[in-house]
């Protein structure tokens, strides 16, 4: 291993290196590291955001903040960090609109939109002309005002106990060098050596190039900059700062400076490739599937204790520690075929089935086989962790449990007295005769993301016990398990035409309205694709959010655990598992950070690591 | 019919089979229900239902199929084959596809030509020592290639010319990527790593190049060189048989002479053809072997858009698959008769 070199071997590639277009948890990894943000974490403190390239926040009112800025600060390319980078940041965020390269909500821009005019942004529903009047429209919110060289105003048309949070975030709350990143999306916006801001925005409005998102960059102020990209075998390599600005005082690992010279990101697809390479010296850090772990962990130590004890020798592991990250089975109601006509056969309409299905696989065993407690069952929606303190409830008893007799019973009964009418999604009853539950010669099709190995198990274990139950109480019901790319998965879960699928939650930010909103309201993501529409959770997801908005952390907690036990009653979500983090690095790397708030925490903080003889 | 008429009117008919290609494969991709979603690599999981219902009419997966077929057309004869997705970083998929193929026949070309230079001596040796200890020899090795599963073998290749090797102290190969980590960017001219290093008259990149395809081109080669070997023996027995090689014997020529000067020609046709189609073959990607040992191929690259279900790129592979595997059917054939002039067609 080189002196200067982390080796870092992945199974995934990077997707783009843009902080604002990226929206992927590789690409947060190596963003973390390149740019920053006013707020950030005091190293493993996870509670509370600490001025960073701030040196001051002042909520003048919740709708108000005023930050101070640190001075001396330089971006990589030279050039100053001060309020117009700052607010041009922001802008551009905006301007994007979450809209391209890829689409909308395939970048994190709308976690700052949320913030202000939503009425102005496509990830809200508007269709934005894009035009320069738009962008005109866009800049006039006044989300970020330069009041001073040193000094910037965040005014929020939505008040928010999340605001330090979302401020302290990677990717949407980076600040970027203005001259670096026009001279790169739009060099003919420079005139006589000084950026145009307005011609730039009105080109990226709605354009979709943007040249950060693939090459080299010296637009961050981070403490690593992206020396060198290939797009074909998606190597990236960071090489470190030399005119890093230290970080804050009074940051836990004192002043910042680099070490490590050099991280390089490689990806190699195969996990017996990385951990050879791991065993080999040639790589620092790789990631090795749960179901490998023993190919560098002691199995015997596992098996006596439960323990994690590495079996290699020059490799130690870290954790496992939160991730917050939720995965569940989702059911779907009035679905529909291809042409849009509706099923006759409605079965999770009908809570008997739902339970069946919930209560027909062992989710503790099936977890901890392949993941050897590096997932955790979860007994409801919110993972340890999730802030506001208290949110994640560990005494929440979900309705199902490992239970075939009781599988069996209700199956029974769903096929005996099947269900005859339901809700259509707004509300009206369906029409008698239109739905008919009787299980003769049905066939429910549980979906799945491929690759998914835990969830693959959950359900064909629950698939298989329920088949056998049809099969001897001659209910002539079949369950088959469907692996589909996780687009495809999407595709015909959002246009409900497939009765259940897995789904899972990773927390853009930790705070618990980031999870009410898209797993509760109707308009969210998941009852919108699932057709759920309970006024008893819109009602609770109003009242969220205005508790967020007055900072009543009390009523965000009332009402966490009302949408949770709600849930769980009435068997809306099988909760599955939460995943955890785990590392697998060479014994010479001393002082791995872990700190919850980077999301997710798959990758460390390099600038604050060294290289040195194994401790004993 | 003469050579070149006959060429004229085979790519007459690699239209035809192209054409037919492109219809099956895009309906494959796009006309069967829930199967292949083209729409899929746009989409993620923080999108509401009418987002991505208007994200994927933006890219016109709900009009009408056979319109869909004529504006798929109209872009790829416009040199527009569409972009992959986030998977592949948003590109297009020309780029991505043209960026990995050159490592695929870099790779493809080491395979064959382990397999040549020792598939083909080995069948000459077993069918002149037929039945002999070199034959049964020959036979196990043929044999072992031909039954032992590729990504075995490599994983095996690399944990003892890697890893055992470092243990023992011993100079180990590379094993995994094209070329070393930290390796001097170059000018590209093949994009095929070690043809780029001596044009760059970089020598010891060549050189670094040249052993990071050693693993993976002896775990290809090993499989199809029992197949050739095989082949050459059976042909060269064959061969040897016939009568004007026992004139040969009876004129006193000695056995090197009748073997390399008389049999060996003839009995090469068929393993002309047999390393053709192998080359082919390979240039679709070895998608195992690839993955084995993270080499930058095309095979590799497939394996991830299927599994991401990018149709855009699907189609594009098989399409250019299908165009390698006709032009190298037609390139062999007409070598066949070049060296046999019995051939007509």
């Amino acid at each position: 291993m080189s002196d200067n070199t982390y080796v870092l071997e992945e199974g995934a590639n990077f997707q783009y290196l843009d902080p604002q277009i990226e929206y992927f948890a590789y690409d947060n990894g190596i963003m973390l590291n390149v740019y920053e943000s006013l707020l950030w974490w005091n190293g493993t403190n996870t509670a509370t955001p600490i001025p960073w390239l701030a040196s001051n926040m002042t909520e003048v009112n919740p709708s108000t903040y005023v930050f101070g800025l640190r001075q001396g600060i330089t971006f990589q390319d030279g050039t100053p960090f001060n309020a117009t980078a700052v607010c041009f940041s922001f802008d551009r965020d905006l301007i994007l609109d979450a809209a391209q390269p890829t689409g909308v909500g395939t970048s994190s821009g709308w976690i700052i939109e949320q913030l202000t005019n939503t009425s102005l942004f496509s990830f809200y529903g508007a269709s934005p002309s894009h035009s320069p009047a738009w962008v005109d429209q866009v800049l006039a919110t006044h989300f970020c005002q330069v009041l001073s060289t040193y000094k910037v105003q965040i005014n929020l048309q939505h008040p928010t106990g999340a605001f330090p949070i979302i401020m302290a975030g990677v990717g949407w709350g980076s600040i970027l060098s203005p001259s670096f990143v026009i001279a790169h999306d739009d060099p003919a916006a420079i005139s006589n050596g000084v950026a145009n801001f307005t011609a730039y925005f009105d080109h990226q409005a709605g354009n979709g190039t943007t040249y950060l998102t693939l090459h080299p960059g010296m637009a961050g102020t981070g403490p690593y900059e992206i020396s060198y990209v290939n797009p074909t075998t998606y190597e990236v390599k960071l090489t470190a700062n030399p005119n890093y600005w230290g970080g804050p005082p009074g940051y836990q690992f004192g002043r910042i400076n680099p070490s490590i010279k050099t991280i390089d990101f490689l990806y190699v697809s195969d996990p017996t490739t990385r951990i050879l390479d791991l065993k080999g010296g040639k790589a620092t850090q790789v990631a090795i599937p749960s179901p490998d772990i023993f190919s560098v962990l002691s199995q015997a130590d596992y098996n006596a204790n439960g323990s994690y004890i590495s079996a290699t020798p020059g490799v130690t592991t870290i954790g496992p520690h939160v991730y917050y990250n939720t995965g569940w089975f989702e059911f779907n109601i009035n679905v529909t075929n291809n042409a849009g006509k509706l099923l006759t056969f409605q079965p999770f309409a009908d809570k008997r089935f739902r339970l069946a299905l919930s209560d027909a696989a062992n989710v503790t065993a099936d977890v901890d086989s392949l993941t050897y407690g590096l997932d955790e069952p979860a007994n409801w929606m919110f993972p340890p962790g999730t802030l506001p303190s208290g949110t994640y409830n560990p005494t929440a008893t979900p309705s199902w449990s490992y239970n075939l007799t009781q599988a069996e019973a209700l199956l029974k009964s769903a096929c005996s007295n099947p269900l005859t009418t339901f809700n259509f999604y707004n509300g009206t009853k369906i029409p008698a005769g239109v739905i008919n539950n009787s299980c003769s010669g049905q066939t429910i099709s549980l979906y799945y993301q491929n690759s998914d190995v835990v969830t693959e198990k959950i359900l064909t274990e629950a698939s298989a016990n329920l088949n056998q139950i049809s099969a001897a109480d001659n209910l002539g019901l079949t369950f088959t398990v469907v692996p589909v790319p996780a687009g495809t998965l999407y595709t015909l879960a959002s246009e409900h035409q497939i009765y259940g699928y897995w789904a899972g939650w990773l927390d853009d930010y930790n705070w618990a309205i980031d999870w009410t909103g898209p797993m509760f309201s109707s308009t969210g993501t998941y009852p919108s694709w699932s057709q759920w529409n309970f006024t008893l959770w819109n009602n609770l997801v109003g009242q969220a959010a205005k508790a967020d908005q007055t900072g009543n952390t009390t009523g965000i907690l009332a009402v966490t655990n009302a949408l949770g036990n709600s849930a769980n009653q009435a068997d809306w979500f099988w909760f599955q598992e939460y995943a955890l983090d785990f590392h697998f690095i060479s014994t010479w790397v001393h002082n791995w950070t872990y700190n919850a708030e980077y999301v997710p925490d798959q990758f460390p903080y390099f600038a604050i690591m060294s290289f040195g003889p194994p401790s004993s | 019919m003469r050579i070149y008429e006959y060429i004229i009117r085979r790519s007459v008919l690699l239209v035809f089979v192209l054409v037919g290609v492109s219809l099956i494969t895009f309906y494959l991709s796009r006309g069967i229900p829930s199967a292949f979603n083209p729409c899929a690599p746009y989409i993620n999981p923080k999108m509401t239902p009418e987002v991505i219902h208007n994200t994927c009419a933006s890219h016109g997966f709900y009009q009408p199929l056979y319109l869909q077929y004529f504006y798929w057309i109209r872009d790829v004869l416009s040199g527009n084959w569409g972009s992959a997705g986030t998977w592949a970083n948003g590109q297009p998929v020309y780029t991505v596809f043209a960026s990995r193929f050159p490592y695929t026949v870099e790779l493809a070309l080491s395979a064959v030509i382990i397999s040549v230079v020792v598939g083909l001596p080995l069948g000459i040796l077993s069918a002149v020592h037929n039945n002999k200890p070199i034959d049964h020899a020959s036979r196990i090795v043929a044999l072992t290639g031909i039954s032992t599963p590729v990504y075995w073998f490599g994983f095996v290749l690399q944990l003892i010319f890697f890893y055992y090797f470092l243990q023992w102290g011993l100079p180990n190969l590379p094993n995994q990527g094209a070329v070393s980590v930290g390796a001097p960017t170059i000018q590209s001219y093949t994009g095929i790593p070690i043809l780029d290093g001596l044009l760059n008259g970089n020598w010891s990149f060549a050189w670094d190049a040249f052993l990071h395809v050693i693993l993976p081109s002896i775990t290809l080669a090993f499989a199809s060189l029992g197949a050739l070997t095989r082949l050459v023996r059976a042909s060269m027995l064959e061969v040897l048989k016939q009568d004007y090689i026992t004139l040969a014997r009876s004129k006193g020529l000695s056995e090197r002479v009748v073997v390399f000067r008389h049999a060996l020609r003839n009995a090469l046709i068929p393993a002309l053809t047999v390393a053709g189609l192998l080359f082919a073959g390979l240039l679709g990607g070895a998608v195992i072997t690839e993955t084995v040992f993270n080499w930058p191929g095309v095979g590799s690259l497939s394996v991830t858009a299927v599994l991401q279900g990018d149709s855009n790129f699907v189609m594009l592979y098989t399409l250019v698959t299908a165009l390698i595997v006709v032009v190298a059917n037609l390139i062999v054939d007409v070598l066949y008769a070049v060296v046999d002039p019995r051939i007509r067609y």
